[in-house]
């Protein structure tokens, strides 16, 4: 066996990864080479320092918080509904809160909104199965989120522009994004409830967003996640908690648009002016 | 991990908090050390509770049967690669300083963690994971490879790389075995 075999070896040999055949002609060639001794030693070194280095204990606090974020999962029972937008806000996640005044400005009425009302037919249960994945796995990841629900329902990538001869509007994104933001992909998509314009869009950190439009409002989307309407820019707006992020619709124009992903409620509030904008110049 | 009672996996998905708060304490400094070891110290606490939360969430999607400690792995390591690639932009060019720069610390152990640490820092995300995942988890490579859902076979070679280019990281900052 030479060096070169031997160098790709070394890690499994070092690990006791090796079958005991391929261990033994490492071990002797190791042996008689100094060079791959050496590095064995370095790699014998490395893991003395990896265990030596001692780590010290995480806060004294953080069940206390992983409860109150399960506190937040759970439906809470009927007669506490009624929950202050701050409140809310907040437990969403404390540090993406840049400035309260953001909630100042919107935080005009706050109540539940009554959706959930018919029993939907087989197809649309089971499409709010697949939406309700698709939510809770767009935070950790948004692209893995956006191939399942793709791989669900027919779609046809499109560039926004061209979106007008699937859905015979023309949608907003197809003007532009608000500063800040760049189309990472865009498609026509299918679904049980209507056919949308989904848009994933990146901001500027390389972070998220995915803006859906659509011709109908779609509570069903939420199916039982209780949303809380506020009023952004003088518009109805219901937000929606999701893990780790939130969720925002809104009538804009003649059609709906749907925020999966948004981080603030001031994101929010600035991407309401911004489509509002769009629909007044025409474009909705 | 100790062996887990059967039921807490049932209890847990019913919501049972003190079922959700005993499994929490079974995984805890497993999953803060390899918090720490991924996305350093002053994040380890905001995504150890997410990943707990994460783990409560999701956990109708665990099989019974399987081993939990691989799919809480996975999670856990997901979650801090998913942080690392959003956060590394901003986060990680500031920690291409200077070695010179570097003050004397007070403890020799104290000097182990910053070097380890600074170190593992410079290292690519997905080689620092299959380093930690290792050399301060303890998987074996098949493990590894679930965890982190690449092949098996590949984890041997990205273990060199790991290994050479985290001693080549920490000779630059001073490290004198
Ligand atoms: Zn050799």
């Amino acid at each position: 066996m030479n060096c070169t075999v031997v160098k790709e070896l070394l890690s499994a040999y070092f690990d006791g990864e090796l079958g005991a055949k391929l261990h033994q002609q490492v071990q002797e060639h190791v042996e008689d080479c100094s060079v791959c001794r050496r590095e064995l030693e370095g790699f014998r070194r490395l893991a003395q320092l990896a265990s030596e280095a001692t780590v010290a204990p995480p806060s004294a606090e953080l069940w206390q918080r992983v409860e109150s974020g399960l506190d937040q999962d759970a439906p809470p029972p009927p007669a506490l509904r009624r929950t202050s937008l701050s409140q809310l806000a907040m437990s969403w996640n404390t540090r993406r809160w840049t400035t309260l005044a953001a909630l100042v400005l919107i935080a005009v009425t706050v109540g539940i909104l009554g959706y959930r009302s018919m029993s939907p037919p087989h197809e649309h249960h089971q499409f709010a199965e697949v939406f309700a994945e698709y939510l809770d796995r767009f935070k950790s990841d948004s692209r893995d989120a956006q191939a399942f629900l793709l791989s669900k329902y027919h779609n046809q990538p499109v560039t926004p522009e061209s979106a007008i001869d699937r859905v015979g509007y023309r949608p907003a994104v197809a003007g532009g994004l608000p500063d800040g933001y760049s189309v990472v992909s865009t498609h026509v998509v299918k679904m049980p409830c209507c056919t949308c314009v989904e848009c994933l869009c990146q901001r500027a950190d390389g972070t998220t967003l995915a803006i859906f439009e659509h011709e109908e409002d779609e509570p069903e989307w939420f199916d039982k996640r209780p949303a809380v309407n506020v009023i952004c820019q003088s518009k109805q707006c219901a937000l929606f908690e999701l893990p780790g992020t939130m969720a925002a619709s809104w009538k804009s124009g003649k059609r709906y648009v749907t925020l999966i992903g948004a981080q603030s409620v001031g994101e929010v509030d600035k991407l309401v002016a911004w489509f509002s904008r769009t629909s007044e110049t025409g474009n909705l | 991990m100790a062996e887990l009672p059967a039921d807490v996996f049932a209890s847990c998905r019913a919501g049972d908090r003190s079922a959700q708060r005993s499994l929490f304490e079974r995984c805890l400094s497993q999953v803060y050390q390899l918090m720490v070891r991924l996305v350093g110290v002053q994040d380890a606490d905001d995504l150890t509770q997410q990943v707990f939360l994460q783990v409560f969430r999701k956990l109708h999607q665990f099989a019974e049967g399987a081993r939990f400690e691989t799919w809480l792995y996975r999670l856990a390591t997901n979650e801090a690669l998913q942080f690392l690639r959003k956060e590394r932009r901003w986060r990680f060019q500031p920690l291409l300083v200077d070695p010179m720069s570097k003050k004397p610390d007070e403890s020799d152990e104290q000097d182990h963690r910053d070097l380890l640490e600074q170190a593992l820092q410079r290292l690519d995300p997905v080689l620092r994971s299959v380093f930690v995942l290792k050399e301060v988890e303890c998987l074996s490579y098949q493990e590894i490879a679930e965890a982190m859902n690449i092949p098996e076979g590949t984890v041997g070679s990205r273990l060199n790389r790991a290994r050479r280019e985290l001693q080549q990281h920490l000779t630059d900052l001073g490290w004198e075995a």
